[in-house]
This record gives C-alpha cells, structure tokens and sequence, in this order.
C-alpha cells in the first residue's frame, strides 16, 4: 500500500459521499449492495495469511493484525459469543464516514473491517455472515456480526 | 374465467387480484401460458425503448433447489440480523398474538418464507442491461406486466428480490445461470399453479398516499371532496 497518500479528510470525505449516493439512491438496499467492498485489500492482503485450517479466532486476530499494520485502526477487540461476532475498534482511518453517517440519523453503509471479517468467514470458514450493526460510540466504533451455516433448504415438500 | 368483464373493470380486476403466491401445486405451466406471459413482459414500457431486459426461464429441479438455497439463505442472514438488532420485535409490536408473533420471527430467520423457488415449476430471472439509464425502472415495469398476465391467467407468481438484492447472492446467482458481466440480475419470479385461494394484502388507503400540489396535504379528504 502507498504510504505518501492523500488526506484523511479528502478521502473520508469522498467516501461518505459515494456511500451518500448509493443510501439516496438504494434507501436501506444500499447495505447490500456494499458487502463486498474491501475484496481487493482482502484478497491481496490477508487471504495469504489465512489457510483452510483457520479458526474463527484466528481469522478474526489476523484481520485486526493486518489492519493495525496498515494503520488503518490503532486497536481491535473481538467478543465471540456462538453465533455472534462483535467487533470493536478504536481510531479506524474510517470512522468519520460512519460518524456522518450517524450524525444524520442514518445507519452507516458498510464498515470495512466487517465486511473483512464477511469475506473471511465465507472464503475460509465455508460459512455465511451478515452484519447486523453498525454502531458509532465516541471513541470507536462497534459491529456485530453473524454467522450461519450454509443454507440448505428446509421444506423440502413445498 | 367465466364471468364478462369490460375492459375497464377486468383491468382492475386482475391489478385487485393480485398476491404473492409461494405455494404452488406440482401442475407444470404450459408453454402457450409462459409465452404469453413472456410477452407481456415484452410490452413494457422502456425509456428510449432500450428493452434492457432478458430472462431466463428455469425448469430445472437441480437450478431451482440451488436458488432455493440462495433465496432462503439471503432472506435468512438479514431477517436474523433483523432479529438480533431488536429490529424486527420493533416492526412486529403491533401484533398482540404471541403465538403468531412467534412463528412469524421463525418463518422469517429461518429462511423459509424464500426458499419457495425450488418448488415453483417456473421461475423466470429477470436481468437488465447495466448500459441502459433506466434499467431498474424498465425491468420492473416488465416485471409487473409478467405478474398481471399470470393473475389473468388463474396462476400464481412472486416477485422475489431475496436472492439479488445482497451483491454477494447476485454474484452466485450470475455464476450459475452464466450472466455476463454487461447484464445484473434483477429479481426472481417464481410462477406455478394456485393451491388455495390467498386473501388480499392490507394497503394504506389513497388518504394517506396522495398529496395535493405538494407533500403532506391530503389530496382526498381535504377541498377537493
């Protein structure tokens, strides 16, 4: 990644503003439709460290080691509780795009180390996942996630 | 339809007449039904006439149980998110019955209310052309033509956003119906023969929908009754 880069500001700035777009065009389908951003970083930066006999634990703790290496959050704390993830990260380079967001009244659109945990979940663990939150605090931001075993089909007469 | 209609009322009618049917009996559609319902979705209207829209037909069982599963596992993840944010208690408080509050809550985080298209004889995948300004609005202009032409036809049929409306699902679905990059997947609707009668939906009343010259002023009910 390139060190010598824009502003924080003009970045977040562009940012909020692409996600605006999509929120004034989708409404609440925006958040689907941005599920997968981050799949280039995620692909290029850490799926090569992750291999088929990772844990949960050890997916989620590689991301938030990858993500404090690139200086894009300062702290990560992970709870697992069964099927629920909750992330917590402190000084994310991100978080004034989701704080905009909650400034107006509106949930933020995606997060990015969510939608990392997302694509790890399903690339390695064979598993789904949903964000089912995104929440703004003071200092940090919160998101809670998901998991489910793949979908099979239940009523299997109609 | 034994009954005579003028073209005024039969029109109303069929837009009256119309729900979302997720059961279906095992009765194949016949192919003169499916081509007047493709045409149907042909005379939509189009900005510029770009006729964005394409549509593949699915009949087979192993396609369908795969769109099931993408279906019923879309609508599984967000009504659990739903679910475990508080949302869905919220949107439901209305509703005295526990009991069918209850089973409401399992029927949707279990993914079941979506998984339907598996058993749907037909489900036609509706796409759209992303090269063309008015996709979203052409392709769901086809869409209602294709349920109104259903309903005249005594089937039943339903629109199903659940296994496109995540990019992710989308980017399955694409990948097993071989949709090229230049189109997107729209929506799914599954069509298949009736096997009871369903009641009608409750809907705002025009009171509450329509405006007078601008927004908040009631359009019926107010100086123009």
């Amino acid at each position: 990644m390139n060190k010598t880069t824009i502003s924080t500001d003009y970045m977040n700035t562009l940012l909020f503003e692409n996600q605006k777009a999509f929120w004034d065009e989708r409404g609440k389908g925006a958040l689907f439709r941005l599920t997968t951003v981050g799949r280039a970083f995620f692909n290029e930066k850490i799926l090569p460290q992750l291999s088929d006999s990772s844990t949960l634990e050890t997916v989620i703790n590689t991301i938030d080691r990858v993500l404090q290496e690139e200086g894009i959050i300062e702290e990560g704390e992970v709870q697992i509780e069964d099927k629920l993830v909750r992330i917590k990260l402190k000084s994310c380079v991100h978080r004034g795009v989701a704080a905009r967001f909650s400034e107006l009244g509106l949930p933020p659109c995606y997060c990015l180390p969510a939608n990392l945990c997302v694509l790890a979940i399903d690339a390695v663990l064979d598993l789904d996942a949903e964000i089912a939150e995104i929440k703004v605090k003071d200092n940090h931001c919160e998101a809670l996630i998901v998991i489910f075993e793949r979908y099979q089909r239940q009523l299997k007469n109609g | 339809m034994n009954e005579s209609f003028n073209l005024r009322d039969a029109t109303m009618k069929v837009i009256q007449d119309r729900r979302s049917i997720r059961n279906y009996s095992d009765e194949p559609i016949s192919e003169e039904d499916l081509e007047l319902i493709l045409e149907a979705a042909r005379q939509a209207p189009s900005g510029e006439n770009a006729q964005p829209w394409r549509f593949i037909i699915v009949k087979d069982a192993n396609t369908r149980e795969v769109l099931g599963n993408i279906s019923g596992g879309g609508s599984r993840r967000r009504f659990t998110a739903e679910f475990v944010t508080n949302k869905m208690q919220k949107r439901f408080e209305n509703l005295q019955d526990e009991e069918k509050k209850k089973k409401a809550f399992q029927k949707l985080t279990s993914g079941v209310v979506s998984e339907f298209a598996a058993t749907a004889p037909v489900n036609i995948v509706v796409c759209g052309k992303k090269d063309v300004w008015d996709l979203p609005y052409d392709t769901s202009a086809a869409i209602e033509n294709i349920l109104l032409m259903v309903t005249a036809l005594g089937l039943g049929a339903c629109w199903v956003i659940a296994p496109c409306i995540d990019i992710r699902d989308e980017e399955r679905i694409k990948e097993l119906l071989k949709v090229p990059e230049g189109y997107k997947v729209i929506s799914l609707i599954s069509i298949g023969h009736l096997v009871r009668e369903h009641r009608p939906r409750p809907r705002l009343s025009l009171e509450e929908l329509v405006f007078d010259e601008s927004w908040g002023q009631p359009y019926y009910g107010g100086d123009h009754e």
